[in-house]
C-alpha cells in the first residue's frame, strides 16, 4: 500500500509537470517526482529486507532533488532575465 | 495505523499542489506533502531520513516561494479586487498560522509522548540504529556513490552559478 502511495504521488508530480505552464511549476512537479521514488525506494527496503540500503538511496535521492532544485532555479532566473517571464510558452532559447 | 493517517495528508496535499492554479498555495501543499511524508519516515523506522526529509522539504519551499515573490507569479490584480483580495489573504494568513500552530503542538506532542510508539517494527541489524547502520555504509559499501553524489553537487553549484549569471552588455547594443 506504501508502494501505491509512492506511484500516485510520483503519478501526481508527472501530471503536475505536464499540465503547467511555468518553471516555477514544472519544478514543484519534478520535486513531487523525486518524493514518490524516495517513498518507493524506502518501502521497497523495508519490504526486501534492505532497510538501510532502502533508507541510503531514499537520501541520495533526495539530494539528486535539492541538485534539480538548483540548477531549475538557475534557469528560472536566466529565463526571467532574458525574457521578464518564467511562462515555458515563451521559451524557444536562451539566447538573448 | 498512524503512517496511514499521514500517507492520506500526503495524498491531499499532493493532489491540492497539483491541481490548484495559485503557485503559492502550491508551494505550501507541497510543504505540507513534504513533512508528512517525514512523519511516513519516521513512523516506518527511518529517524535519520524524515529528519532529512523535514529540512529539505522547508529548504524547498522557503526557495520557491523566494523565487514565486521574486518572479511575481501572483501577478497583478484589477484595482476594484485589490481591497477584497486584502482582506481574503488577511483571513488566510490567520487560518494558515492557525493550522501551522495547531500542526507544531500535535508534532511536540507526539514526539514528547515517545516517538518509539509511533514506529512499526522494522527489523535494523542486531545493536544499529539507524543512523549507525546508514553510516556504516556510506562509509563502506557506497563509498563511490557518495562521491559521485558530491561531485555532482559541486558541478550543479558551479553550473547554476555559471548560467544564472548578469549578462555583460557591450556598447552599442539595444537595451
Amino acid at each position: 500500500m506504501i508502494m501505491g502511495l509512492a506511484g500516485i504521488v510520483g503519478g501526481m508530480g508527472l501530471i503536475c509537470i505536464i499540465s503547467r505552464r511555468t518553471l516555477l511549476g514544472i519544478m514543484i512537479g519534478i520535486q513531487l517526482l523525486f518524493l514518490g521514488a524516495s517513498i518507493m525506494f524506502v518501502a521497497g527496503g523495508i519490504i526486501s529486507g534492505a532497510v538501510i540500503e532502502g533508507h541510503l538511496f531514499g537520501l541520495f535521492i533526495a539530494i539528486g532533488g535539492i541538485a534539480q532544485l538548483g540548477g531549475g532555479l538557475a534557469l528560472a532566473v536566466r529565463l526571467f532575465y532574458l525574457k521578464n517571464t518564467i511562462q515555458v510558452d515563451q521559451l524557444q532559447s536562451l539566447k538573448q | 495505523m498512524v503512517h496511514w493517517i499521514f500517507a492520506l495528508i500526503t495524498l491531499i496535499a499532493v493532489s491540492i499542489a497539483t491541481i490548484v492554479q495559485d503557485i503559492r498555495r502550491a508551494i505550501f501543499a507541497f510543504w505540507v506533502a513534504g513533512l508528512a511524508v517525514g512523519a511516513i519516515y519516521l513512523s516506518l523506522g527511518a529517524e535519520f531520513l524524515a529528519i532529512f526529509q523535514w529540512l529539505t522539504s522547508t529548504l524547498v519551499t522557503t526557495s520557491l516561494l523566494f523565487f514565486a515573490v521574486l518572479f511575481g507569479e501572483n501577478g497583478k490584480l484589477p484595482k476594484e479586487k485589490f481591497q477584497y483580495s486584502i482582506a481574503r489573504r488577511s483571513s488566510y494568513s490567520k487560518l494558515l498560522v492557525g493550522f501551522a500552530i495547531i500542526l507544531g503542538i500535535s508534532f511536540a506532542s507526539l514526539v514528547w509522548l515517545g516517538v518509539s510508539g509511533l514506529s512499526l517494527p522494522v527489523s535494523l541489524p542486531a545493536g544499529e540504529n539507524d543512523l549507525v547502520g546508514l553510516g556504516k555504509k556510506l562509509s563502506g559499501d557506497h563509498f563511490i556513490s557518495l562521491q559521485v553524489l558530491t561531485l555532482t553537487l559541486f558541478l550543479v553549484l558551479i553550473g547554476a552559478g555559471i548560467i544564472a549569471r548578469p549578462e555583460k552588455r557591450h556598447q552599442g547594443d539595444e537595451i
